[in-house]
């Protein structure tokens, strides 16, 4: 009878926590077999799958978003932001767990404050400095406000991580001789890759996936990032849902496959992220 | 001197070495800061059209409808999500951990593919889902015969709220997930075995045991989800903009319109101020909370 009830118990479980994924899916997957249909096609069959699979949306949304330049764009914004971040967050991060020096407190109470507060919240007052400064609608604006707001996490995690670091390792190093920057980009540095992939990681996905600072702070449609792309969409629904599901599978398409590949690393990372700060 | 901080070095070195990256966040999280709570004491409309005004947009604040509508619908996300995503989220955890789930992995893959979109992708996915013609809610209806029920979902001002509410729970759930699955790693098997032993069931684990002993994780999770929807803005300007009406404004957006819409940038930064402010308070009330409860 024991033996009964708990089967019972373990199929109801399985099928909840079954449907639940589903749910958790569905939208993403009708979205993207959705995006393969024509237009005609998706308005007489909503759910189903495509019967003739078609590219013509696909070709559209790239058209309509201007991909090609939307995604370099974003790439660029991702790749130039991750190298400031690792670089800052690794010296700061490294002077605040090894160092004792006055003024320590105050660089610490200063980057702790930027976890609490709502920075997104800083929409308005970022535009108009960057506006007085003549800084609007350059290559480098967003990279300017990524590079800030990522830093806080980051520079707390780098921190953290340096103190499961032994100190012999650099007093060895000390002995014998090495420089300050030797010590730091040869004996400690190497040593923090597994922090690094973690910091990048987050990184990665708030730069990438970041929307309204680069819609507000870039006019210039030329350097708008692939997000924000995806507002020409914005109000035009009666023109084809297809086109508008192809934009969207586009712009997800690089961080799902990223994510596929490293979901142990990426869901670490994000438990990290949350409980560390 | 604390034995961790070991390495002698001379402040000036030391300084010179964290200047660039300080002054850059300086430069983009404080002075901004500062001009937030600096203009919002005056009426600015642009360089040469503004005036010193001292309180008189918080006194404004107070009286806007708008503002409280905004306020009022950010708190309602804030509750709404600690049901769907604290609550829903922690028993989702609990099964996912139980020794009975086949597949926790794939599971686990799945409930977390959500929170890696973009806010953007999210709020043009669920508004094609809410659609009246072509959504996918209406759709299921349509099939299993319930048609009547099928409607415009975002353009009824009564439900919108809660159905904006749902992506965002639909989309942050699983992050919530994955940070409740490492808190309860932490937990010693041997605890809830014996409880087990003792007769609790599951419930009476999860209450009496599992969850005081998560109380840290609890904080956490509560508190990305105020801040988180204290800031929110990006698939609400998505979805509906705001409307019908006014009826989906929040904190943010409301900011957003007052200065990009209506040019009145001292207004919107008093609303940013208004943000920060309630934010703070909500995290602090949230701590002496917890920290009662730790003591009693």
């Amino acid at each position: 009878m024991r033996k009964v009830r708990k089967i019972i118990g373990s199929s109801i479980a399985n099928i909840i926590v079954l449907f639940f994924s589903l749910t958790c899916i569905f939208p993403i997957v009708w979205t993207l077999y959705s995006s393969f249909k024509s237009k005609g096609e998706f308005l007489g069959n909503i759910i189903g799958l495509p019967k003739e699979p078609q590219f013509e949306s696909y070709k559209i949304a790239v058209d309509l978003m201007d991909f090609g330049r939307k995604f370099f764009n974003s790439a660029f914004n991702t790749v130039i932001s991750l190298i400031f971040i690792l670089l800052f967050a690794m010296i700061i991060g490294y002077f605040l767990a090894r160092c004792d020096f006055k003024g320590r407190s105050v660089v610490y109470f200063l980057i702790l404050f930027g976890m609490l507060v709502p920075i997104h919240g800083f929409l308005v007052p970022i535009y108009l400095q960057l506006k007085q400064l003549h800084l609007l609608d350059s290559r480098f604006t967003l990279i300017l406000v990524y590079v800030a707001f990522n830093l806080p996490v980051s520079v707390f995690l780098m921190e953290s991580f340096m103190h499961s670091i032994p100190l012999d390792v650099e007093e060895a190093a000390i002995i014998d001789g090495a420089s300050l920057n030797q010590r730091l980009f040869q004996v400690v540095f190497p040593m923090c890759k597994p922090i690094f992939s973690t910091i990048a990681i987050l990184a990665f996905l708030n730069v990438w996936n970041e929307f309204s600072f680069g819609l507000v702070l870039i006019n210039n449609e030329a350097l708008k990032t692939l997000p924000v792309s995806l507002t020409v969409f914005k109000g035009q629904y009666e023109i084809s849902y297809p086109n508008i599901m192809a934009g969207l599978m586009l712009s997800s398409i690089p961080v799902i496959l990223f994510y596929l590949v490293f979901s142990k690393k990426v869901t670490e990372g994000m438990v990290a992220g949350a409980v560390k700060g | 001197m604390n034995d961790r901080h070991r390495i002698k070095l001379r402040p000036s070195v030391i300084w010179a070495y964290i200047a660039p990256g300080l002054l850059w966040y300086a430069f983009m999280v404080i002075v901004p800061l500062c001009i937030m709570v600096g203009m919002s004491f005056f009426d600015w409309r642009s360089v040469l059209d503004n005036k010193f005004i001292g309180l008189e947009n918080f006194k404004e604040l107070l009286g806007d409808r708008i503002f409280r509508t905004a306020l009022w619908n950010n708190i309602k996300i804030i509750l709404i999500c600690l049901v769907g995503q604290v609550g829903l989220g922690f028993l989702v955890s609990l099964l996912v951990n139980s020794k009975v789930l086949k597949f926790a992995k794939v599971h686990r893959v799945a409930i977390f593919l959500p929170v890696i979109l973009s806010t953007v992708v999210v709020g043009f996915m669920w508004s094609i889902v809410y659609n009246n013609d072509f959504g996918i809610v209406n759709a299921f209806l349509r099939a299993i015969g319930q048609g009547d029920l099928a409607r415009s979902w975002l353009d009824n001002p009564k439900q919108v709220v809660f159905l904006l509410a749902i992506p965002l729970i639909w989309q942050y759930i699983g992050y919530n997930m994955v940070i409740f699955l490492s808190g309860l790693q932490g937990i010693p098997t041997e605890i809830l075995e014996s409880a087990s032993i003792d007769g609790a069931n599951a419930w009476q684990r999860a209450r009496y045991v599992t969850m005081p002993l998560m109380k840290n994780t609890f904080f956490v999770v509560i508190m990305l989800c105020i801040s988180g929807n204290m800031k929110i803005f990006d698939h609400i300007y998505i979805m509906t903009n705001g409307g019908p009406g006014s009826s989906s404004m929040v904190l943010a957006l409301y900011a957003y319109k007052m200065s990009f819409g209506a040019s009145r940038f001292g207004y919107a930064n008093a609303v940013s101020v208004a943000i920060l402010v309630v934010s703070l308070v909500l995290i602090a009330v949230l701590k002496l909370v917890l920290k009662e409860e730790k003591d009693a």
